[in-house]
């Protein structure tokens, strides 16, 4: 757990990486960047040894991407379908304020309900007093100011083209944008709209009929607020909301650091976190926040990104968060210990708790005894984004986090029973991560073959004048054994230009039966990466309600055909600050159908849908037959 | 006088004679005195001037080890002579002191340092350091360059009984400096030690630490390309710098030209990271199984626990290696390897355990903090006054080193005695 610069474990002078120079005086400042630079300066210095080493590292590289049968193409058809948006991230040269480098989140919503997923591009604006200043401060002027518009909701006509539809549908969230969440909460059908922003949250009403309402100073603070998810976290059957809250950073505490000299952005160690937030669904319209009372209090981590997902198998959702140099969190419905029997004495623990008018913590973070809290050798990872996927194709989901420059990125492989092993290596996850600062995430089987492929955002966050700076997105392919390998090569033009990549959500937006992706950058416009992967390989596609009429969290489908079986679990999250389509899209290899869907309903019900048509979506109600 | 003619003859003769002895004598006498006055030379940096004494009194006596010695010494110092010369003239006259001589354990440590810090190349040097120790164990000055050489080429944990070897020999006012220099070594090997960083000619303009340890072992790969350690040290800094690619490039071209590299625990045990991080898996196991140097040690069962974790999942094993690992230094400050452990018990559902050694690795977490260290250090600077001196026996006592805790309340002792 310890990310501290001591690194006798080894022997080696990890210490010295601290900044601690030869007579024992620091080098301030230049910790981090005195030794990245490092790196660099002995490339550099090492004129002789770099150029005979150069070719082997080159060899070792393309000799070992081994590469898919069939080839990705993504194309950015952004401008061409009317996405025409560069969110403006207000960076004020020279000044080094952090929430300007983090980008801002996207989110998939079908809110008109015509089957089209339309897109939320969040904005930023002026990072000045009235957004940047103390939080007090910051809420009481956007309260009576007024919220600055900002953002884009772009309504997909269907064929391919995109309009701006911000203005009709009344949506005007306030804050710096950062990341959006999706959910019925008030199950009417049409999905509601939560953007979380460095300054005053938002919750958007979806009134069905293509406009929105802000429902005021509900489920809203003016901290900095990251991710958020939607479910039901007190099982009484409407949506709550979890919100991830980053760090406490204004105008008047912001820091300048220093990286072998030049100026760039501080990191997370230069700030305190502030807390994460559950707010709780009253069934009226209005929230409150119990997220200790609900058991989900814990040292504040300082998070970025929030996937809800059932980790074990028992239909019910797990809650992970993925924090910034703090060992990251995972929450379940347990009492004492992981596995099911823990889990069974909690709940009766909590049900005897609640009947004796004590507060029932029903949630419990075990994190670190899953393993997935932190690195395998117990280092806090600098956890961006999240991407959640049977990636061994062992039918239980994994967690993949993106990490910092020149660190892994970590896939934690589930073992069952809420157990994790940092498969990072075998996997290699980490070794095409080494040379990329990844932020969103997004899993997505190109190839049809129902392994779980992955798309990562990358760029870096000490600012330009620290290179590298803008990085090269990747495509990550999986060979079916959950072993990733860079097929960006030949994934497209979009690949080969570096970015300072950052949010990701995914969704099918043009119905065609592959995930599309759409990313936001620092400085750039938004793009749409339209997935034009040819294959002749089948798919099929699940729109979920539950009986409460919202799209369910937690559980899963199991899918089968011929002799194929694939799993994916229902969840929501993932990613960096984004909100991504909810329908389940599984490639199905070669079969041709029928298939057949065993939903695991996070209610504990189990649904057999036999003999569905391949290459199309279905809606499937529970408990009622699909269609 | 014919008689007295001849004896004038005889006379001067003689004379010649008696004079050609005196002045032979003489001649002798100087030659016998050039050591001397060589020694004198030395004594005022007069170089050229030591090495003509030296030379001369060679001519009487070309066996005269005190005298090769000097002149190597002489040749080295002497800013008059190239670089080149000057180590390959020391060289030779090192040379000359065989292993049979009473200096000859002096001789062996000087061409070892001749070969870590002036030609830049450790794996000699150790060599050179070891005979020294195999003709006379109880020289002092190999043990302190191996101690020194561990620093200097990133592999300090693995010279800990050098260290112990230095210690006991010092006196007991020495041993508050060595136990000073031990810590650096310990916990900030790579700038432990600046003087020699200075005679390498490795220290970095602006001090980084970092750019002055990756430096270091640059030059001591381009110096001596022949030999495992450089590639090892840079193999191991490259991994850790998130690099595990040119890591791993770096260590396979070491693997073809170094011979000995696979008897150097350190670069089998960084060829098994940098394989381990780039996914080679099966490739870091086949690794471990051919492994040629000692089956032994920190890097040895660390390197076996990371195989039978990462690979064969066998977990009850990896806890067995990586418990044998901790028993080397830096075992009990190693909290990696300790999460290791934590990871591999909760896997295997030993709940308690693994709780109880979170407990431990919260506990190291915090005493090998930079905080912690920080402040330790200045401790160091300190080293004269008990209670400061007091705090590194508390410290090690903590960390679970009893032989370093009971040096340093040794030190207390002694200073509250003085």
């Amino acid at each position: 757990m310890n990310p501290g610069p001591s690194d006798s474990g080894t022997g080696r002078a990890g210490t010295d990486a601290a900044g601690t120079d030869a007579a024992g005086t620091d080098v301030a400042g230049t910790d981090v960047a005195g030794t990245k630079a490092a790196g660099l300066t002995v490339a550099g210095a090492d004129a002789a040894g770099s150029k005979t080493l150069a070719d082997p590292v080159a060899a070792l590289s393309t000799a070992a991407e081994i590469q898919p049968a069939i080839t990705p193409r993504f194309v950015d058809v952004a401008e061409a379908s009317g996405l025409r948006f560069q969110p403006d991230n207000d960076v004020v040269p020279g000044r080094f304020f952090l929430p300007e480098i983090m980008g801002t989140g996207l989110a998939w919503i079908d809110y008109d309900r015509d089957g089209w997923w339309d897109l939320f591009a969040g904005d930023g604006g002026p990072l000045d007093s009235a957004t940047a200043g103390e939080p007090g401060s910051r809420a009481a002027r956007q309260n009576t100011a007024g919220a600055p518009v900002g953002g884009r909701l772009y309504r997909n006509g269907g064929a391919g083209r995109f309009s701006n539809a911000m203005e009709a549908a009344g949506l005007r969230p306030a804050g710096y944008h950062q990341g959006c969440a999706v959910g019925d909460f008030d199950a009417d059908g049409f999905a509601d709209l939560y953007v979380a922003s460095y300054g005053r949250d938002s919750l958007w009403r979806n009134q069905g009929d293509g406009t929105f309402v802000e429902l005021p100073s509900q489920a809203s603070d003016d901290q900095w607020s990251s991710s958020a998810a939607w479910f039901d976290a007190d099982g009484d059957g409407d949506l709550d909301l979890y919100v991830v809250s980053y760090l406490d950073v204004t105008l008047a505490n912001s820091r300048l650091c220093r990286y072998d000299g030049k100026p760039g952005y501080c990191g997370p160690g230069e700030y305190a976190a502030v807390p994460d937030r559950l707010w709780i669904n009253q069934g009226d319209g209005t929230f409150v926040d119990r997220l200790e009372e609900f058991g989900f209090s814990t040292p504040q981590g300082k998070g970025l990104a929030i996937v809800v997902v059932d980790l074990d198998g028992d239909s019910r959702a797990e809650v992970y968060v993925a924090n910034d140099m703090d060992a990251n969190l995972l929450f379940t419905r347990s009492g004492a210990g992981v596995g099911p029997a823990a889990e069974a004495a909690a709940e009766a623990a909590a049900e005897a708790a609640a009947g004796a008018g004590q507060p029932s913590k029903l949630w419990r973070e075990v994190g670190l005894e899953s393993g997935s809290a932190v690195s395998g050798t117990g280092q806090n990872e600098a956890s961006m984004g999240i991407a959640c996927a049977d990636f061994d194709r062992d039918r239980l989901p994994d967690l993949y986090l993106t990490h910092y420059f020149q660190a892994k990125n970590t896939l934690y492989r589930n073992l069952g029973g809420l157990r994790f092993h940092d498969d990072s290596y075998r996997s290699r996850a980490a070794v095409t991560s080494f040379e990329s600062l990844g932020f969103g995430s997004a899993p997505l089987d190109f190839d049809r073959d129902g392994a779980a492929d992955l798309f990562v955002a990358n760029g870096h966050v000490l600012g330009p004048a620290v290179p590298p700076f803008a990085m090269t997105p990747q495509l990550l392919w999986n060979d079916g054994r959950g072993r990733l390998y860079d097929a960006s090569g030949s994934a497209g033009p979009f690949f080969q230009e570096a970015r300072v990549g950052r949010s990701v959500a995914a969704a099918d937006y043009d119905n065609d039966g592959d995930l599309d992706l759409a990313v936001s950058h620092i400085g750039q416009p938004i793009a749409l990466l339209r997935n034009d992967t040819a294959t002749r390989r089948h798919f099929i596609g699940v729109e979920l309600r539950t009986r409460d009429r919202v799209p369910p969290v937690g559980g899963r489908i199991d899918v089968a055909a011929g002799d194929f079986r694939a799993t994916l679990p229902i969840m929501t999250g993932g990613s960096y600050l984004a909100a991504a389509d909810s329908r389940l899209l599984a490639g199905i290899g070669d079969q041709p159908g029928p298939v057949r869907v065993t939903i695991h309903w996070p209610s504990g019900r189990t649904q057999v849908c036999e003999a569905l048509i391949a290459d199309r979506y279905w809606t499937i109600d529970e408990g009622e037959a699909p269609r | 006088m014919s008689v007295s003619r001849w004896g004038w003859r005889r006379r001067a003769a003689i004379g010649l004679v008696v004079a050609a002895v005196l002045g032979a004598a003489a001649t002798v006498g100087w030659f016998e005195s050039a050591f001397r006055r060589a020694d004198r030379y030395a004594r005022s940096g007069l170089w050229p001037e030591t090495r003509l004494e030296l030379a001369r009194y060679l001519r009487l006596h070309p066996r005269s080890d005190a005298a090769h010695l000097s002149f190597a010494e002489a040749c080295v110092r002497d800013e008059d002579l190239s670089r080149t010369d000057g180590i390959a003239w020391a060289t030779k006259h090192l040379e000359q002191v065989s292993d049979q001589s009473p200096l000859a354990a002096m001789a062996r440590s000087q061409q070892g340092r001749l070969e870590l810090l002036l030609r830049l190349r450790p794996y000699r040097a150790e060599r050179f350091f070891r005979q020294a120790i195999t003709v006379n164990p109880r020289a002092v000055d190999p043990y302190f360059m191996l101690w020194k050489l561990g620093d200097l080429t990133g592999r300090s944990h693995l010279y800990e009984a050098e260290f112990w070897q230095v210690y006991a020999a010092s006196t007991p006012a020495e041993r508050g400096g060595r136990l000073r220099e031990w810590f650096m070594s310990q916990f900030f090997p790579a700038t432990a030690n600046p003087e020699l960083d200075g005679v390498i000619g490795s220290l970095d303009a602006e001090r980084n630490a970092a750019r002055t340890e990756a430096r270091r072992y640059i030059q001591f790969r381009d110096a001596e390309p022949d030999g495992p350690y450089g590639y090892a040290a840079l193999g191991r800094w490259f991994e850790q710098e998130g690099d595990p690619k040119f890591a791993l490039a770096m260590l396979e071209k070491g693997e073809r030209e170094a011979p000995d590299s696979q008897r150097d625990p350190l670069f089998l045990a960084s060829m098994v990271n940098a394989l381990i991080a780039v996914g080679e898996l099966e490739r870091a196991a086949a690794v471990v199984d051919r492994w040629s140097a000692p089956r032994d040690g920190y890097e040895y069962w660390l390197s076996v626990g990371q195989i039978r974790h990462e690979l064969r999942q066998d977990l009850e094993g990896a806890l067995e290696a990586y418990g044998r690992a901790l028993e080397f230094w830096p075992g009990p400050a190693d909290w990696r390897t300790l999460n290791r452990q934590a990871a591999c018990l909760n896997r295997l559902r030993r709940v308690a355990e693994a709780m109880r050694l979170r407990e431990r690795i919260v506990k190291v977490e915090a005493l090998t903090s930079d905080a912690k260290l920080r402040s330790l250090r200045s401790a160091l600077g300190a080293i004269d006054q008990p209670a400061r001196a007091g705090e590194l026996a508390e410290f090690y006592r903590e960390l679970g080193r009893p032989r370093e805790a009971r040096a340093w309340e040794e030190h207390v002792a002694w200073l509250r005695q003085r």
